[in-house]
């Protein structure tokens, strides 16, 4: 099952906004910037 | 079945447990209600948002169609409103409701090491089977 999501060329140009101050940061962040080992990515249908 | 919250609450049990091993991220597709899901999500990770779609495109995650019903005569989604109602969730048919998300975990060098594509509306990972991933991921990389 394992694959690696920097595989995709796109990777490096995927940005994300962060929902509270509207900042945006690179995808790839949310585990390269980490502190933990592991980086649980849960996308939701919609919030409500 | 576990929706954001359920699973917020899960990964708060599993790192109590485990040493903070987890970070937890939530991806939504549009600003619509997020300050009213919010309010009622006590949330220790992070949102983010992607009007765009790249990531969910990138993941290859489904869209409910016609062929499906758009979903709706799947029972369990009139009885996890239901749950998410009494959790002060109110709802919200705004935006893209027939793009499905899903879960995963990846370690830090961005390999995917468990995954979970929404097959419908109400299809989540179950806690156990999250739980049962972090304890065979800490003896195998002797965490």
């Amino acid at each position: 099952m394992e694959s690696k999501i920097t595989s995709s060329i796109l990777i490096d140009s995927i940005f994300i906004e962060n929902a509270k101050d509207k900042t945006k940061i690179l995808f790839k962040n949310l585990w390269e910037k980490s502190d933990k080992p592991l980086i649980l990515i849960h996308w939701l249908r919609r919030f409500g | 079945m576990m929706g954001a919250s359920d699973l917020n609450a899960s990964i708060q049990k599993i790192n109590q447990k485990n040493n903070n091993i987890i970070d937890y991220n939530l991806i939504g597709l549009a600003h619509l209600d997020y300050d009213l899901f919010e309010e009622n999500l006590v949330f220790n990770g992070k949102i983010y948002i992607d009007e765009k779609k790249q990531t969910y495109k990138l993941m290859c995650f489904s869209r409910m169609g016609v062929l499906s019903g758009f979903g709706m005569m799947n029972p369990n989604i009139y009885l996890q409103s239901y749950y998410a109602s009494k959790k002060g969730f109110k709802g919200n048919l705004k935006g893209d409701g027939l793009q499905l998300g899903g879960t995963v975990i990846v370690d830090k060098n961005g390999n995917i090491v468990y995954s979970h594509d929404q097959k419908n509306y109400t299809d989540y990972p179950k806690e156990e089977e999250i739980i049962k991933f972090i304890k065979e991921y800490k003896e195998k990389h002797m965490l």
